[in-house]
């Protein structure tokens, strides 16, 4: 379970691969470096966030959801099994992608920089 | 430069500065208005799809279809070098590349890559799925070289499962506007969420359904057409039972079980043929009736047929009941017309007029006893309809069943003398007066003797035995005579059942135990037969004593049978 800001940045990082896998590096990295103040390289890596990295990693969850939620569910939700606020999180992505509403109408972004 | 050339550089340059202004709001003006163009041609594509997806879904769950769909419509949203889907099914992937333009063996490669890799990323099983691919559309130039370099996956998960994936390439650097990208994700989700529900739809029919056929007792069972094969698709309980099968059976375990007695695999091929119900009445399966009725399964609004449907309906019950009719219809018709005979007859020799006085008299008794057998088997007619219909009624008095065994040995030891047969009664002189049906419990000894007189050979002997057991008293008729076979004990209390044989006719409407073992009952007794083939038979019964009041003991229960002879 990550507790520390690095281990979020390696959550962070593992997530955007996978994600960059599945959903094509185009759109991930689009999606990623559009919710706050962050460096990615091009494989996806995160190597600074300013802010609070679980924020961020809410708000891109969340973000990602947005084009496909289905699929994000299935495939951060073991990513994020030893984290109940995450899995929460990921839950409530299930049923409004059931709801046809997007996602963002419920969960609160959070700006990483807002702190 | 005097005044009036600082005015007309003034005006020049405030001229120049409006037509600027203007220019300038017209270029945004055409600008905003691209733009809306632009949102305007997203919406109505949205709303396309949509439509186009809504009318396909209604008529198919297929997600082949459904993706084949939403792929055609992209090319009105995006330019893209080739289109490519993955079809998740059970063993293998189904993958599929439209080319928009000619690429390279590279190219091919690389974006069948990029979309097997995400297909393998969500759902990790589907690795070992063999791959069949189709490519389509503009030819492969093996010069080529460039691979894509603008690419997006929309991967389709419905109910947790990965069902389908789509990818779009393109040979250009950021083809795609995100806006376009974002509208093809926000369709496809759309899409994905309606089919969903359309399955959910299905699921709790089909569930709803599938309870109804478990529990109903008509057997039912569903072939489907699948790939042109004869597929099992569902099998009730009933069926099963009718069937004798357990577990879960196969297509051919099934058609199997249905037995020689007919091929059901013909009768199949015609129905499909024909498209018509064969209707096959009566089928013993399991030592069961079975009528069956198979029919064709069309698709809904075609005539198109998609399976065959087989219902079973037991009729095992309604087969018991018509030969219960037909053995009644007989044994009435029997039965009646002997004494009917006796006494046409006897009234033919009396209206001759040349008959005797003691002739005569001869006719006139056989006449009589005639109608008297006749009227007893009516009366037993009407008690077995009555214990049938529930209506059949006991009135109880406190009396002795003592003396009504005695009374009745005194009816039949005439009888029984006439064929050497001798009655011995046991009636212990303990049991105490009690309340019960005299009538009805002297129909009982009636039945009880009478069948002894009739099964026990020349010289025999019929024992009748009253012991106090408890609150009860059992009563004992038995016989030395032919006795029962045993596999005809069993059914003797059931109506129309006769035991005669060994050369006795029964000449019987077979209802006396069925009649015996309900007076019984109604008096909250049991009653129940012992017997050997040859040695004897002994029929006992009990009766609870109810409301019992002692009496006095008289020699008359242990009196010789020549007291009734008196």
């Amino acid at each position: 379970m990550p507790t520390s800001d690095i281990d979020f940045l390696n959550l962070l990082t593992d997530i955007i691969q996978k994600q960059i896998v599945i959903l094509g590096r185009d759109v991930v990295l689009r999606k990623a470096r559009s919710i706050g103040k962050i460096t990615i390289d091009d494989t996806g890596a995160v190597t600074a966030v300013e802010g609070e990295a679980k924020v961020y990693l809410k708000s891109l969850i969340v973000s990602l959801a947005e084009i496909s939620p289905e699929s994000i569910r299935k495939t951060i939700e073991p990513m994020v099994s030893g984290n109940p606020e995450l899995q929460a999180l990921i839950s409530h992505l299930q049923v409004e992608g059931k709801e046809d509403a997007a996602p963002t109408a419920q969960v609160p972004v959070v700006s990483p920089t807002s702190k | 430069m005097n005044l009036i050339s600082y005015i007309l550089i003034a005006t020049n340059i405030l001229g120049i500065a409006v037509i600027g202004f203007f220019l300038y709001r017209e270029v945004k003006r055409r600008q905003e208005a691209v733009v809306q163009k632009k949102e305007l041609a997203r919406r109505f594509y949205e709303l396309s799809v949509l439509k186009h997806l809504s009318e396909d879904i209604g008529y198919s769950l297929h997600v082949g279809r459904v993706v084949e769909g939403l792929v055609s419509t992209v090319k009105n949203l995006l330019q893209y070098s080739s289109i490519s889907y993955v079809l998740v099914q059970q063993d293998k992937l189904n993958y599929k590349i439209q080319l928009q333009e000619s690429v390279g063996s590279e190219y091919l490669k690389e974006a069948k890559a990029d979309i097997l890799n995400a297909v393998y990323e969500i759902d990790t099983h589907t690795r070992s799925n063999s791959v069949e691919e189709h490519v389509e559309g503009a030819a492969v130039d093996e010069k080529a070289v460039q691979a894509p370099t603008s690419y997006f996956n929309i991967p389709l998960v419905i109910h947790n499962v990965l069902v389908a994936a789509i990818n779009v390439s393109s040979t250009q650097q950021n083809a795609f506007l995100p806006q376009d990208v974002d509208l093809l994700y926000r369709v496809i989700n759309q899409a994905t969420r309606a089919v969903e529900r359309l399955e959910s739809i299905v699921e709790t029919e089909k569930g709803k359904l599938n309870s109804l056929l478990l529990s109903i007792p008509t057997g039912a069972v569903m072939f489907s057409i699948i790939d042109n094969v004869l597929q099992l698709t569902s099998l009730n309980t009933s069926a099963k039972e009718y069937l004798g099968l357990t577990g879960d059976p196969d297509t051919f375990k099934v058609i199997t079980s249905f037995g020689k007695s007919f091929n059901l695999a013909d009768k199949i091929r015609s129905v499909l043929e024909d498209k018509k119900t064969v209707i096959l009445d009566d089928i013993k399966l399991n030592e069961l009736n079975i009528k069956v009725f198979i029919s064709p399964v069309f698709l809904y609004g075609t005539g198109k047929v998609i399976g065959v449907s087989i219902t079973m309906e037991n009729i095992t019950f309604e087969k018991q009941i018509q030969e219960v009719r037909e053995t009644f219809t007989h044994m009435v018709v029997h039965e009646l017309r002997a004494p009917l005979t006796s006494m046409k007859g006897a009234s033919e020799l009396l209206i001759s007029a040349k008959l005797g006085k003691q002739d005569q008299e001869k006719m006139l008794f056989l006449i009589k006893d005639s109608t008297e057998r006749m009227l007893g088997d009516i009366a037993d007619l009407l008690d077995a309809s009555k214990i049938e219909a529930g209506k059949f009624a006991i009135s109880k008095s406190r009396s002795s069943i003592n003396s009504v065994i005695e009374q009745r040995v005194g009816v039949f030891i005439h009888v029984a003398e006439s064929k050497g047969i001798t009655i011995e009664p046991t009636l212990s002189p303990d049991i105490p007066l009690f309340e019960f049906d005299v009538e009805r419990i002297g129909q009982v000894l009636n039945n009880l003797f009478s069948n002894s007189i009739k099964y026990t050979h020349q010289g025999g002997k019929i024992r009748v035995t009253t012991i106090l057991e408890g609150n009860s008293v059992k009563i004992e008729v038995a016989d030395n005579g032919i006795g029962v076979p045993k596999e005809k004990q069993a059914i003797l209390f059931g109506r129309y059942s006769q035991a005669g044989q060994g050369g006795f006719k029964s000449g019987s409407t077979g209802l006396g135990l069925y009649i015996s073992k309900s007076i019984v009952q109604s008096h909250g007794g049991k009653i129940w037969l012992t017997a050997e083939e040859g040695t004897g038979t002994t029929v006992s019964f009990t009766i609870p004593m109810e409301n019992p009041v002692a009496q006095q003991k008289t020699e008359s229960s242990f009196m010789s049978p020549q007291k009734y002879l008196n």
